[in-house]
């Protein structure tokens, strides 16, 4: 079958990525797209839709991929901006809720909304390093969680995440850089603490 | 401690260190700290990403859920069918009402062309028709000229007048 002829009825490939691979790539790397945008969002029910919609979009604008990166990290980016976008949304909700409610900014750190609602199997079966990483990407915002969870978790290299996020190599070393100093400070306050 | 920055960037992307930069590593303990957070940050990640796993339902409802928007399941194509017929047959009904509400009458063959010359032959043509028609009024003038003298009755209207012209210009 020609590329010009897998036309569907929301859009057709004409970039060098044809329906049956969009389908493989669905089948292989539906996961991925799940796990990362759960991690980004937080919690399942929110990274299950982002990862839905991020990828219904990939296939609906198949023809704007120009090939220069993986489609996977192409996907990821989408993810990644419709992400980001809803976290500023949800951001701005609790913070007009908060206004109503309690007639004062109901202020939460910055990466609020990264923790999953882990099952305590889950939670006992992470390590304390594991357990920390959770815990300080909370502390972080979200283009800098986003790079950290990248680079971190989902193993890119910095050039990838660059392509993944839209922005320079030199940004993401920047947000990586500032993200390990918070990271290392809360490293260092815990170990006062204790 | 003060936090030297000296192989931060490079620690941070992963990228080999130079001799240089080794001996630092060994001596500095910031930069020690430093690595010792990413070698950590590593491991966590590798952790998180190895211990999270997406369940198969999920994975099998999401694809589902998109490959459903790839491809139309064939009722949902069914229904479209059904749809667009459906308009169609509607569009034609309402044409054919339209259609019948405004009944044109009934006329012979030709009837408008014959009642458009009755009126040209009822017409009276003036000076300014003649101009329209391209004919020039000198020309006009010379009809006068042989209509005169044959008696009182030769002023005719000037339809006559025209076919007069007619039969000079062919003469």
């Amino acid at each position: 079958m020609t590329q010009a002829a897998e036309t569907t009825g929301l859009g057709s490939s004409f970039s060098g990525v044809t329906v049956d691979e969009f389908k493989e790539f669905l089948r292989t790397d539906t996961s991925t797209v799940i796990g990362f945008a759960r991690r980004l969002m937080g919690d399942d029910e929110s990274g299950r839709d982002l990862a839905q919609d991020a990828l219904i979009k990939a296939f609906r604008h198949l023809d704007s991929f120009r090939g220069e990166a993986s489609l996977k990290t192409w996907v990821i980016r989408i993810t990644v901006n419709e992400g980001l976008k809803r976290l500023r949304r949800r951001r701005l909700k609790e913070k007009v809720a908060g206004w109503f409610v309690s007639g004062q900014d109901n202020h939460r750190p910055l990466g609020y909304g990264l923790r999953r609602s882990k099952t305590p199997e889950q939670e006992a079966g992470l390590s304390e390093q594991a357990r920390f990483l959770d815990e300080a990407l909370q502390s972080l915002p979200d283009r800098q969680r986003t790079v950290v969870l990248l680079r971190y978790v989902e193993g890119m290299s910095v050039a990838e995440i660059a392509q993944a996020t839209g922005v320079g190599q030199g940004t993401v070393k920047t947000h990586l850089a500032r993200a390990l100093r918070k990271i290392r400070s809360l490293r260092d306050r815990l170990e006062r603490e204790v | 401690m003060n936090r030297c920055e000296q192989v931060e960037k490079l620690l941070l992307t992963g990228e080999s260190l130079s001799n240089d930069d080794q001996d630092h590593l060994n001596l500095c303990p910031s930069c020690q700290k430093t690595a010792s957070l990413i070698t950590d940050l590593c491991d966590a990640g590798k952790q998180v990403a190895m211990s999270d796993v997406v369940e198969p339902n999920l994975v099998a409802s999401v694809r589902r859920k998109v490959l459903e928007q790839i491809e139309p399941r064939p009722a949902r194509r069914w229904v479209r069918a059904v749809s667009a017929l459906g308009a169609g047959v509607l569009g034609v009904v309402f044409l054919l009402v339209v259609i019948g509400r405004n009944p044109q009458p009934d006329k012979e063959p030709g009837e408008d062309l014959l009642a458009f010359m009755d009126e040209v032959a009822l017409d009276q043509w003036s000076e300014q028709e003649y101009e329209e028609l391209g004919i020039e009024s000198d020309l006009l003038g010379e009809v006068d000229m042989a209509t005169e003298g044959y008696g009182e009755d030769w002023s005719v209207p000037l339809s006559d007048s025209y076919l007069a012209l007619e039969d000079i210009m062919e003469i």
